[in-house]
């Protein structure tokens, strides 16, 4: 593709000017002159100048004038004063008014005037393709909140209907092998599910709004454990809720959400089977400037060696227990983005806490 | 045993595998009433259009699947709020979703005409619970 050649207007009054700046540049730019404003003007809509010049003192208007009405109709053209006389002033201030971009005197020296043509063109043509490229990203922007808005349902409703085909097929007569496939798809769908859901938090947690209401803790554990209640293997599991929350507690509500039901279920898939009580304990407390929140059970825990790791996009400590491995990851950004704390404490086959601390936006 | 009022009951999704599965659910925990179903938000509306004043035509409980495609639940709602002051009898309304879109939620709870909203794969006992019988 040939390089556009780059397109050049210039206003002024004498049209000796106009012929010298046309016969000095015309072969290496695509130059254009006016003699009078409405001239420019209209070569202004019909060419679409990267730079245009301007003397400064004529009889309709000052090249002052003229730029400041270019600027409102088209912004993104160079505006360049050649001036004999020097008007600092008034030059200056359009200058730093964002008016005009810089001055040229007359008479004009013709390397530094194709040098100041090529400097402008170099202006324009990045602000061009910054513009283009932030269209790019907002349009990416707009897909990415359409398809995360669609995949919460088109790519989770048919796994809900397998769920719920399976648990039809337990109603019914069936050998033990059968019950045995059936507890694997359940198991794997489930697995899916949770990929999908963490994949989804990701994204959203990624971007950058925010939204701080007020926050009903009571109701938002509530509404996690109703959430989270298929997904212990174990029917004994049993949930201790304590909540001191006098006051007014603000925060960012979504990402509160993503912080606490990810601990939660991870507090829930790693328990120990066999346990004769397994529990999940969640505590917390709330003043005017932060809430505690501790979330604590008597699992499976954690090993010394994979402490440092578990905040690890992908790690698992445990690649045969469900999971996505991104749980924590996504604790950890969410926890970033409303500046929160988070420690962990845990004794392998003993238990695990969690105690994060988030500040109150009241 | 309870005699239950609910003895009719709607069901709107597109999905035919989800209506199956719901009319069987219920079938199973002891509803031996009516069933009603409708693959779309649109044709239940005009059902109910339709038997407006015949209360033994209308249902008493639906469950409404809140993504369908041609006429989605928040449609549904619209048509059902205006058709309201027609309506013989207002029937239990429980939204059945798997969407974690909390805006939707949020605006769903606040809907005077929702009942509930239930996670898919639905769970019979809480349906009854909210609905405070043992059977249906």
């Amino acid at each position: 593709m040939a390089k556009e050649k780059i397109r050049v207007l210039y206003l002024d009054d004498e049209q000796e000017n106009l012929s010298a700046f046309k016969a000095g540049f015309r072969r290496e730019f695509d130059v254009q002159v006016a003699n009078n404003s409405k001239e420019a003007f209209d070569l202004i809509q019909s060419v679409r100048p990267h730079v245009i010049f301007s003397d400064q003192r004529m009889p309709e208007m000052t090249g002052v004038e003229f730029f400041n009405a270019v600027r409102q109709i088209y912004p993104e053209g160079i505006r360049i004063l050649l001036t004999a006389f020097a008007d600092v002033k008034d030059i200056v201030a359009a200058i730093n008014r964002g008016n005009v971009y810089r001055f040229v005197s007359k008479p004009w020296n013709e390397d530094e005037l194709r040098n100041t043509v090529l400097n402008a063109y170099e202006i324009f043509n990045t602000r061009h393709q910054l513009q283009l490229k932030v269209a790019e990203l907002e349009k990416a922007n707009e897909d990415l909140n359409r398809f995360i808005y669609s995949a919460s349902h088109d790519l989770r409703a048919p796994l809900m209907s397998i769920l719920g085909v399976v648990k039809l097929a337990r109603y019914e007569e069936i050998d033990e092998p059968s019950r045995q496939y059936f507890g694997m798809i359940e198991s794997s769908v489930n697995k899916l599910d949770l990929f999908i859901q963490n994949i989804i938090e990701y994204y959203q947690n990624s971007r950058d709004l925010s939204e701080v209401r007020e926050i009903d803790f009571e109701q938002l554990v509530d509404d996690i454990l109703e959430n989270l209640r298929f997904h212990s293997a174990n029917p004994k599991l049993r949930f201790h809720t304590e909540i001191e929350a006098p006051g007014t507690f603000k925060a960012d509500e979504f990402r509160l959400r993503i912080i606490l039901s990810n601990l939660i279920s991870n507090a829930i898939r790693f328990q120990r089977p066999e346990h004769p009580s397994p529990e999940v304990r969640i505590k917390v407390s709330c003043n005017d400037k932060r809430a505690e929140i501790l979330i604590e059970d008597n699992g499976i825990g954690i090993l010394q060696e994979h402490m440092q790791n578990i905040f690890k996009m992908f790690f698992k400590a445990h690649p045969q227990h469900s999971g996505s491995g991104i749980g924590l990851y996504i604790v950890k950004e969410a926890l970033n983005k409303v500046e929160g704390d988070i420690s962990v404490s845990s004794t392998p086959n003993v238990g695990t806490l969690f105690s994060i601390s988030i500040p109150n936006r009241a | 045993m309870s005699m239950t009022p609910y003895r009719k009951i709607m069901l709107i999704d597109d999905n035919p595998i989800d209506l199956f599965l719901n009319r069987n659910l219920l079938k199973r925990e002891g509803m031996d009433g009516h069933f009603m179903e409708h693959s779309s938000g649109a044709s239940a509306l005009e059902y109910l259009v339709d038997y407006a004043q015949e209360s033994d035509r209308l249902p008493d409980l639906i469950l409404l699947d809140i993504q369908m495609p041609v006429m989605d639940g928040f449609a549904f709602l619209e048509g059902l709020r205006d058709l309201r002051p027609r309506l013989a009898c207002v029937p239990e309304l429980f939204i059945l979703s798997s969407t974690t879109n909390q805006d939707d939620i949020r605006a769903l709870r606040a809907d005077p005409l929702v009942r509930r909203i239930l996670k898919k794969p639905l769970e019979v006992d809480l349906l009854k619970k909210s609905l405070g019988i043992d059977q249906f």
